[in-house]
């Protein structure tokens, strides 16, 4: 081997750390006082976050998510950050509720009872005040009025029903509001009859009689294309396809006693409701800045934001204003699930579930 | 004597074991651990079943359909652009790498719109356009690395025919590494299936097993071990793909003659019009897409879902719809359910006249708007007191409302409120004159463009400064890692090791990135856009080292040599005499980190700075976004993924290697 | 002199225009032939005729283009300007290639051979005879002919990458004899050789030609050594071909 001159060999390494050094500053100014998660799409959620900073003189690290990752991305991290001895987000404001749940099972919340929650039902609120649940969504049915009448379809018995066979559909129960909603039915109705009611979907998808879109999204889009007549989505999907000027009509489902409805104990089920979920975490290192937001983001006037945003998110508070398209949790029947058991169940569900639909 | 400097290349081994493997271990080890605690076999027992193995061996079968169909156009497209008179070639050659550039899924929305086929048949189609690239760029370089001579004793022997005969044997291993990378891809592909299954049978693949377990939290270690097999599968695709990459592209030695043009008399307008209907299907069209939908198309012209005409026309899945239910069906609630219905509808569309007036009011005297989106009342659900006036946010500002105050905002935001006013208000047959509603188209474009970049241009900013220090950290990691595959003994090897942090599942790798790096001592990293650029440099690696590992294979070692031989060190022989010879391979190695880094999502979207990311914003927009902004955007990530290319083909006289 | 070769070769060509093959034509003639690709030129007004069963050598300085001149002559290039014609009939004008390569009749040892490097010597020669339509049956005794002929038997399973230089050269003079040219276009035969070997293969050519009545040009930067297989022996320079002298009648 020639001999080695030390500059040339330091000078490519020399450069790389160079190189590291300034990526590490580049992303880095000032430290943060506050970091939170948040799944709640960016787009509404972000300008609330630039609110607070602007309103307290907080520096806030927000990290939001995407429809893709629903949800268990932030789930996943704040696991990996936690097993790594050193928990680094303060806050998680949650879109959803089971896998607050999970979190809280797993002993990583801290109870804090914001006093901004106080007229909150206690249905959204955890008992332990661990967690605290605002601004729902609602399972619902779009449909498309150019195909169908709204008085046409009437519940979660109609996706099997042979007069939909091929023009109905439901997102695959795997991930998102679908898998809860799922989950919630495996609750409500019993584990036999979940099982037998999720077979008889899948085998009615493998004759191409139920259509599987891959999300709630993809659900509204198919139904205002019309190549579905109507299919599950939530709420604030089916809101952007009626603000969008399409031809669809928001239809509660299992509401009332009608061939397609869902019945248990002589009565319709209701439809799901998935409340916003916000929790502070046990080691959060800056606790009190992240009280201050959570009793900032669960003040009646966020709910109401929420409400009026594009999202349309049904608040939980009776008192707090909304448009009308928005309606209110009285205007239809919601189904009465045990969220804490829903949380517990979803991890075997999903690989239930997963075990039957993915083929 | 043309070894490779041993420090330098510790050093680069050390990082890949770093960046790329220590992800990999930390979410892996407490796998191992609870599989020898639980015992091998139990474990095994219950991630692997019948129907597991059975998705398994579907998956590889649609990649095999996948692969062959990227063959069979992918391979003599490859060799008419690079090798034949063909009008165009040299446009329908940097157009036919669009395909592989544009994200699946672009496709993938764009022909289920157009073509009514679905199931694993659609899939394997759109997998097929979306991979031909890869196959066409293997075939094209070994066909231009054919010495003229050879190809001339066989034309004066038989003319085209026989020299094709002839070269076939020497390119064919070309053609199949090409093959084996496009069913590397579309076996990882789970978007795509899922997508194109939307409507009718669903069609899963064994990726989507993959993705769905390792979203149960908790559980990485099961999803580890789910997608073992698919692990294995690719790698069991990139062995002979790197074996075979190497054959028939021996060293270019120095009397190396170009071959000259093939003449294909009359049939180069046929082959023309296959080159250019390639391009067509899978960049020309779907780019055409997105500008149409950035304009604002679907709601001028109509949307043209394929789909939706057959089912209304009684074509496709149509059927007949059964008389509805009798009376009795009918209870009170719903029909409150249809009157509440038509309320929000007329809500809606005063809120939208509301907005046009807004927009017109602007436009005529210009006054200077109060807020960036127009307000129209709607009314409360009023039982509990008086109405209350929203502020109801146009559907244009939904996305944008953040940055009301900016005046590019704003005018855009008119522009398209104005719009959509026009087509909220009109019904498909009275949308106006065609030239009207072109201008409108115009202006409509023009809107989303600049509301994209006014809205995005932090994001973009950020995509292309990690994309840029990941592609410039990575590089000298590659030539050094590279130069070393194609000169030490145990390169092979190495060169198999690199590619493992690619094959593994993407959210895994970030979750690992998150355990390996979120301590005390790399705090600084972790919270940094550092981490960003490392995740991408480990996960990437591989593509940049075996680039360059092939480059430099082709540089003549006496070089080197006679470099030592004057007592030159191996780290200067690498970067004075080796790297002036690869120039376009380096810049192709960065080029390629650069590109994929800003395509990444599923293992960045875990780390916090990596939120600001361009692509981050795009599958942002995507489900409340409008697809007119969330179209242009995505023009302007394809325009910035094609800008380095654009720019060395303007500036640079060689063309850009970047294939391994 | 040089104003009686390019007139004979003028005055064929001509002849040759009118597409009557006559048996008095030259078996390869050249007149002001020039070739440019991509802007380069590459041979300026060549102009050469070779009579049939002429063994002709070819000499210049590098790049005066006797590579390019042979390559014209076998249809792989158009010349710009000139034509070439091949026993009278018109093969090649400004722009175009009249007759393709393959019809020509023409064979071309390649400098270097250029081996198809994934075939064996039989591999090689079988692969020639099939295109030329020769039956299966007929193309095993024919390969083993050629091998013979090139002094290259028990060499059938050889892949080109294993040959010596010699060998290859010999193998691509079988493979450019295997499509029986009437004419035979030799680029740097001898290069690769050492000064035995050099000897044994133009003892080779020589014999082959006479054998098979073959119309030769012999490109070499050397031509002292092939002189004596040749019977004239033609200077290439930029502006055209001039005959260097006139050789005694080449020994029987």
């Amino acid at each position: 081997m020639a001999p080695r001159t030390p500059n040339t060999l330091a000078s490519p390494l020399a450069a790389g750390a160079a190189l590291l050094a300034a990526a590490a500053l580049a992303g880095c100014g000032k430290a943060p006082d506050l970091v939170v998660r948040i799944s709640l799409d960016q787009v509404f959620s972000e300008e609330l976050v630039r609110e607070f900073e602007r309103e307290t003189g907080l520096v806030v690290q927000a990290q939001y998510d995407i429809e893709q990752s629903k949800t268990v991305g932030h789930v996943s991290a704040i696991l990996a950050e936690h097993a790594s001895g050193r928990p680094r987000t303060d806050v998680f404001w949650n879109n959803e509720i089971a896998q607050t749940i999970r979190l809280a099972e797993q002993g990583l919340l801290a109870a804090y009872d914001s006093p901004s929650a106080a007229e909150i039902p206690a249905l959204f609120r955890d008992a332990e005040r661990r967690w605290t649940g605002f601004a729902a969504r609602a399972r619902v049915l779009i449909a498309n009025t150019d195909l169908v009448q709204p008085d046409e379809v009437h519940g979660t018995l109609d996706l099997l029903a042979e007069r939909w066979a091929g023009k109905a559909g439901i997102a695959l129960p795997l991930t998102g509001t679908t898998l809860t909603h799922a989950t919630a039915l495996y609750q409500v109705m019993g584990e036999a009859w979940a099982r037998d009611f999720f077979g008889k979907i899948a085998a009615a998808n493998a004759e191409g009689l139920v259509n599987l879109p891959n999300s709630n999204g993809q659900s509204m889009t198919l139904t205002k294309a019309g190549e579905l007549a109507w299919a599950f989505t939530d709420t604030d999907d089916y809101y952007v396809a009626e603000q969008d000027g399409a031809p669809v009509a928001r239809i509660y489902p299992d509401q009332v006693e009608a061939p397609g409805t869902l019945m248990k104990d002589g009565a319709p089920i209701g439809t799901l409701l998935i409340p916003n979920t916000i929790m502070l975490f046990k080691d959060a290192p800056h606790a009190e800045n992240a009280k201050r937001f959570i009793d900032w983001v669960l003040r009646p006037e966020v709910e109401a934001r929420l409400a009026a945003s594009r999202s349309a998110q049904i608040p939980v508070r009776e008192r707090v204003a909304r448009p009308a398209h928005v309606g209110r949790l009285g205007d239809f029947k919601a189904m009465q699930v045990d969220y804490v058991a829903l949380g517990q169940d979803i991890a075997a569900r999903t690989e239930e579930l997963t075990k039957l639909f993915n083929r | 004597m043309s070894r490779s400097s041993t420090p330098l290349l510790c050093a680069a081994l050390a990082a890949l074991a770093l960046f790329g493997f220590g992800p990999l271990a930390s979410v892996v080890s407490p796998f191992l651990r609870d599989a020898f605690t639980a015992g091998p076999s139990m474990f095994l027992m219950d991630v692997y079943d019948a129907r597991t193995l059975g998705l398994l061996s579907k998956t590889a079968l649609l990649g095999l359909s996948a692969a062959g169909l990227a063959v069979l156009v992918g391979a003599p497209f490859g060799f008419l652009v690079a090798r034949t008179d063909v009008p165009g070639a040299g446009f329908l050659r940097a157009a036919g790498i669009v395909p592989l550039i544009l994200p699946p899924l672009v496709l993938a929305m764009t022909w289920t719109m157009l073509v009514p086929l679905r199931g694993p048949v659609m899939t394997a189609l759109l997998l097929a356009l979306a991979t031909f690239p890869l196959v066409a760029l293997f075939t094209a370089r070994a066909f231009e690395q054919i010495d003229a001579r050879r190809e001339e004793a066989a034309l004066l022997v038989g003319g085209l025919p026989a020299a094709l005969r002839m070269e076939l044997p020497l390119v064919l291993p070309s053609v199949l590494a090409g093959a084996c990378l496009a069913f590397v891809f579309a076996v990882n592909d789970f978007s795509l299936a899922d997508y194109v299954s939307s409507v009718g049978k669903k069609f899963g693949v064994y990726a989507t097993e993959v993705f769905t377990a390792s979203k149960v939290d908790g559980n990485q270690g099961r999803a580890a071990a789910i997608a073992a097999p698919l692990v294995g599968l690719s790698l069991l695709a990139l062995i002979p793909a790197l074996t075979l990459r190497r054959r028939g592209s021996a060293v270019v030695a120095g009397d190396f003659q170009r071959p000259a043009p093939l003449r294909l008399g009359r049939g180069r307008w046929a082959a023309f019009g296959f080159c250019a209907l390639l391009v067509t299907l899978g960049a020309l069209v779907p780019i055409a897409r997105l500008a149409f939908e950035a304009g604002g198309g679907s709601r001028l012209f109509g949307s043209g879902s394929i789909r939706r005409a057959a089912w209304t026309q009684g074509g496709g899945a149509a059927q007949v719809v059964p008389p509805p239910a009798g009376p009795a069906a009918l209870g009170a609630p719903t029909e409150q359910a249809i009157v509440d219905s038509a309320e929000r509808r007329a809500a809606v569309a005063a809120a939208a006249s509301a907005a046009a007036r807004a927009a017109t009011v602007r436009q005529l005297g210009g006054v200077a708007p109060a807020a960036g989106a127009p307000t129209g009342a709607a009314p409360a659900a009023g039982d509990s007191g008086a109405p209350t006036t929203f502020p109801k946010p146009s559907n244009s500002a939904a996305v944008g409302s953040f940055k009301r105050d900016s005046p590019e905002a704003v005018a855009a935001a008119a522009a398209t409120a104005a719009a959509e006013a026009e087509a909220a208000a009109g019904k498909p047959k009275d949308r106006g004159p065609l030239g009207q509603r072109l201008a409108q188209f115009g202006r409509n474009l023009r809107g989303s463009f600049a509301r994209a970049l006014e809205l995005s241009r932090g994001s973009l900013i950020s995509s292309i400064v990690f994309g840029a220090l990941a592609a410039t950290l990575a590089v000298p990691l590659a030539l050094i890692l590279g130069h070393a595959a194609a000169r030490r003994r145990r390169g092979r090897l190495m060169e198999l090791l690199v590619v493992i942090p690619l094959a593994a599942p993407a959210i895994l790798f970030g979750i690992g990135a998150i355990a390996l790096w979120n301590h005390d001592l790399t705090a600084r990293i972790y919270e940094s856009g550092a981490i960003v650029v490392l995740l991408y440099v480990g996960r990437f690696l591989a593509f940049p080292t075996l680039a360059l590992s092939r480059a430099a294979a082709s540089v003549d070692e006496r070089l080197e040599e006679s470099a030592a031989l004057a007592g030159t060190s191996a780290s200067r022989r690498l970067f004075s005499i080796v790297t002036p010879a690869l120039w376009p391979s380096l810049v192709g190695a960065w080029t390629m980190v650069f590109v994929l880094s800003i395509r990444e999502l599923d293992a960045a979207i875990l780390v916090p700075a990596a939120n600001d990311t361009v692509l981050f914003r795009v599958f942002n927009a995507v489900h409340f976004g409008r697809d007119d902004f969330v179209s242009a955007l995505c023009l302007l990530v394809v325009f910035v993924l094609l800008l380095p290319g654009l720019l060395w083909s303007l500036f640079a006289r060689k063309r850009m290697e970047f294939l391994p | 002199m040089d104003m009686q070769v390019e007139s004979r070769a003028a005055s064929a060509v001509s002849a040759g225009s009118t597409g009557s093959a006559g048996s008095g034509a030259p078996a390869v003639q050249a007149v002001d032939v020039s070739v440019s690709v991509g802007g380069r030129t590459l041979l300026t007004g060549a102009t050469l005729a070779l009579w049939p069963g002429e063994h002709v050598l070819l000499v210049g300085a590098s790049g005066s283009g006797k590579t390019t001149l042979l390559r014209a002559i076998a249809g792989l290039v158009a010349p710009t300007r000139g034509r070439i014609a091949l026993f009278g009939r018109a093969a090649s004008e400004p722009g175009r290639v009249l007759i393709p390569p393959a019809e020509r009749s023409v064979g071309l040892l390649f400098q270097g051979a250029a081996l198809w490097p994934h075939m064996s010597a039989r591999g090689t020669l079988d692969f020639v005879l099939a295109r030329r339509g020769v039956a299966r049956a007929a193309r095993k005794a024919r390969v083993g002919e050629l091998l013979e002929l090139c002094d290259l038997a028990g060499f059938e399973e050889r892949r080109a990458a294993t040959l010596s230089g010699g060998e290859a050269q010999r193998l691509g003079l079988a493979r450019a004899l295997a499509a029986e040219p009437e004419v035979l276009l030799l680029d740097e035969p001898l290069g690769p050789l050492d000064a035995p070997r050099r000897a044994g293969l133009l003892d080779r050519l020589q014999t082959l030609q006479r054998r098979l009545g073959l119309t030769v040009l012999h490109v070499t930067h050397d031509p002292d050594e092939a002189r004596r297989v040749a019977d004239r022996v033609l200077t290439l320079e930029a502006g055209g071909v001039t005959e260097l002298a006139q050789e005694a009648p080449r020994p029987c």
